[in-house]
C-alpha cells in the first residue's frame, strides 16, 4: 500500500534529503509533499490526506512541538503517526515528544538505515490505521 | 562550562556530521589559516539553553558546493551557489546540535535557523579548528556568550 508522506522542515537540503532516503530505501511512496514549518504544515493536512508526517522541531513559525501536539489534540490527525527527526538529543525532548504523540524520534546527523528502520516501523502502523485495524 | 575541551567536541562534532550525512572524512589541520581574499560560505547558527553562544561553519564556496553535492546527491554542476549556501547552513546546525548534546546531554538547546555570518572567522573571542577535506579546507567556530 502505497503511503502518502508529509515532510516538515525549514531546511529546504534536509526535506530533500529525507525525500531522498525515503526513495532509495524503496518505501513506497505514493506522494511526497513538503512544508517548511507547522503552519504550512498544518495547511497542507487540512486539505490532502497524509499518511505519514516526518517533522523537525526547531523552525519558526510554528515548531515541531507545536505541530505534533495540534495534530494530537485532532480527533481525525491524531491518526497520523509522526516521526520526528531532529538535532535535539535531549532525554527532556525524547520523552516529551513521544508524550505528545510522537510514535518515533530521529537524530540529526543520521545513517540513512537508521532513518529507514523507524520507517519501516511507522508505515506499518500508518498501513494499519489505513486498514482500519 | 568549566573543564570541557571544547576543541575536542568540536572535532568530534564535525567528523561525525560529514561522514554520516556527507559521506565524508575529514582531519583536523592545524595549519590552515583564514584567506582573506577568497569567498568564503559562512554560516552561523545561535543557540540558546544552559549555555548561550553562536556556533559557525565556513568553507570556500568552490567546497561549498562539493559538499552540497554530496549531501543532496546531485553532481556539482547541478547545484547553485544558493544551495550551497542553504547546505552549508545545514551543516552548521547538525554540527551545532551534535556538539551541544555533548556539552551538556539532558539539557534542550534552542537553535536559531542559520543565517549567513559576515565578521571573520578566526575572532579573539572563539574557539576555532580548521579540518582538511579532500574537497578544500573546512573552518568549525565556537563563540559562548
Amino acid at each position: 500500500m502505497a503511503l502518502n508522506v508529509l515532510i516538515v522542515d525549514d531546511s529546504p537540503s534536509m526535506r530533500k534529503v529525507i525525500r531522498r532516503v525515503l526513495m532509495l530505501s524503496g518505501f513506497d511512496v505514493a506522494s511526497c509533499q513538503e512544508a517548511g514549518d507547522g503552519i504550512e504544515a498544518l495547511a497542507i493536512l487540512a486539505t490532502a490526506p497524509m499518511d505519514i508526517v516526518l517533522t523537525d522541531i526547531n523552525m519558526p513559525n510554528m515548531d515541531g512541538e507545536a505541530l505534533v501536539e495540534r495534530l494530537s489534540s485532532d480527533p481525525l490527525l491524531r491518526q497520523v503517526p509522526v516521526l520526528v527527526i531532529s538535532t535535539d538529543r535531549s532525554e527532556d525532548r525524547l520523552k516529551r515528544m513521544l508524550a505528545l504523540g510522537a510514535r518515533g524520534y530521529v537524530t540529526k546527523p543520521f545513517m540513512p538505515q537508521a532513518l529507514g528502520a523507524a520507517m519501516d516501523k511507522i508505515s506499518k502502523e500508518a498501513r494499519d490505521a489505513r486498514a482500519g485495524l | 562550562m568549566p573543564g570541557l575541551d571544547y576543541e575536542v567536541l568540536l572535532e568530534a562534532a564535525v567528523a561525525e556530521v560529514l561522514e554520516s550525512m556527507c559521506f565524508l572524512s575529514v582531519n583536523p589541520d592545524i595549519s590552515s589559516e583564514e584567506e582573506s581574499r577568497t569567498i568564503w560560505v559562512n554560516r552561523r547558527v545561535d543557540f540558546r539553553g544552559p549555555t548561550q553562544g553562536s556556533f559557525g561553519v565556513a568553507v570556500k564556496l568552490p567546497t561549498a558546493i562539493l559538499i552540497a553535492g554530496n549531501f543532496l546527491g546531485q553532481e556539482p554542476e547541478e547545484l547553485t551557489e544558493l544551495q550551497a549556501c542553504e547546505v552549508v547552513g545545514e551543516i552548521a546546525n547538525m554540527v551545532c546540535g551534535t556538539l551541544l548534546a555533548q556539552v551538556d546531554p539532558q539539557a534542550p538547546f534552542h537553535l536559531a535557523t542559520p543565517r549567513a555570518e559576515e565578521q571573520s572567522i578566526a575572532l579573539p573571542n572563539r574557539i576555532t579548528r580548521s579540518f582538511v577535506l579532500d574537497e578544500g579546507a573546512l573552518f568549525a567556530w565556537l563563540e559562548l556568550n
